[in-house]
Formats: C-alpha cells, structure tokens, sequence
C-alpha cells in the first residue's frame, strides 16, 4: 500500500477528491491557481516517506516538551477544518 | 429522551470546553499579542458543506460550525467542534488530535492528520464513533478567511464524508512566542 493508499484510506477514500478540489480551484479561478498549484506541490512533498519520516521523528520530542510544559503554538490553517 | 440526549451533548462539550479553557488557563498567562508570538487557543467559526454520499452534486448538508483549537508544539494540536446542519437538522460535536505534516511554520498552507471522537444527535448520519480525518487548509487570499476540505473516515460505521469548509477566526488567547 503506498503512502497516498493509506492516506486515502484515512479519509475515507476522499483523499482523491481533496486533490481534484484543488486542481479545480485553478481552473475555476485563475488568481488562486498559483496558490492552488503550489499547494498541490507542498501536498506532493509531504506525501513522501520522508516527508512523513521527518514528522514521526519530531512528534516524540515534542510530545516530552508538552509534558514538561512548553508550549510552542503554531498557525495551521487545517486545525480550523 | 431526545431532549435529555439533546441536553446531555451539549452539556458534555460545553464541560469538556470549559474544563480545557479553565487548564490553560491555570497553566497559562496570557501576554498581549506581540510580533512572532501565536495563541496557543483559537477559535473559530465557519460553515460546512458535507458529502454523505459521495462528492457529487449538491452538499447533502450545510453545517454552521464553532471549531476551537489548541496548538500545543508546531505538529500537534488539540481540536474540536461543535455544529449545526440545516438540512438534517442535526447537532454533532467532537474532539481529538491532529498532526500536521506540512511545513509548521506555514501559516498560509497546511495538511493535518486528525483522530477525533464524534459525537451526535442524529446516529444514522454521523454515528458516535472514533475517526480518522485527513485536513486541507489555506488562506488563499492576504486576511484571515480560511478554506478547506476535509476526508473523513468512521471506524465502527465504515462509514466516509467529504466536507468543505469556510473558517474565520474569532478570537485567540494564551499567545506564546514561537520557537523556531
């Protein structure tokens, strides 16, 4: 299974649609395309082992700050969705 | 007995939220919002599209949603929320985790894996049951608004929904300086 399989399999099999979402975006509206487009390239690069290598090797860490009490917040535009 | 189970949801998130807010609090101070600093509590407000059946066609629902979030380290964070749809005429709340696996110190752009616990009134379409979400989200735009998609995945009910959503912050509080 590949990493796009298991991911699309946590989403419920929505995974695709996500992807045509956005590749639908640029075509609807050509202002947001360049975002569209670029945001298709960051979803290309975070679906890689070492992509998601990188981020199962900083959750521990972490996880141990958090319990020692240091908080150190980030803006993700998806902990809104 | 559907009041009661009415009343017990929105009992229990409203708990669940206040317990959360009263902790950081407690832990917490909060100075006023400077350059390079983020909130660590967010919350926002929006609405939804879902897709029950498939992302074909029309919604078959539209959900006004509060969504709040607790951003703990640049890749996890506590999220929640509690919604309305129209159509269905539904309440759901729920609340978990998310990872996020894009650049952390993107504020424009992001993907979030989620495991999140819904809860709601209406069984048959949004079942009480542990989840898997896969989040999408940008401002497209320079400002605030916020949109996004999320895939959705029930573990009990093997049941999937699509959802595309708008967000615009209310309000942040409990800001830190970020650590980079």
């Amino acid at each position: 299974m590949t990493i796009f399989e298991a991911l699309n399999h946590l989403a419920g099999g929505g995974l695709g649609g996500l992807l045509t979402l956005l590749e639908n975006v640029g075509k609807a509206a050509p202002d947001l395309k360049p975002e569209a487009d670029d945001s298709l390239a960051k979803l290309n690069t975070a679906l890689t082992p070492e992509g998601l290598s990188a981020v199962a090797a900083a959750l521990p860490k972490e996880l141990g700050e958090v319990l020692h009490g240091k908080l150190n917040p980030r803006e993700h535009p998806s902990d809104s969705i | 007995m559907q009041l009661t189970v009415k009343g017990s949801l929105w009992m229990l998130a409203a708990a669940v939220l206040a317990l959360l807010v009263t902790i950081l609090a407690v832990l917490l101070w909060a100075p006023a919002a400077r350059a390079d600093t983020e909130p660590v509590l967010k919350l926002y407000a929006g609405a939804n599209g879902v897709w029950y059946d498939g992302p074909n066609g029309f919604p078959s629902d539209y959900e006004a949603v509060l969504a709040p979030r607790i951003s703990l380290t640049p890749h996890l964070s506590l999220v929640g929320s509690a919604a309305y749809g129209f159509i269905h005429q539904y309440t759901r709340g729920g609340g978990g985790a998310r990872v996020t696996i894009t650049d952390v110190n993107d504020p424009n752009f992001s993907i979030g894996l989620g495991g999140e616990y819904q809860v709601s009134n209406d069984h048959s379409l949004r079942p009480e049951e542990w989840t898997s979400t896969v989040n999408i989200a940008w401002k497209p735009w320079a400002g605030k608004l916020i949109i996004g998609a999320q895939g959705a995945y029930g573990f009990d009910s093997d049941k999937a929904w699509a959802t595309v959503a708008a967000r615009y912050p209310l309000f942040g509080a409990f800001y830190q300086e970020v650590n980079r």
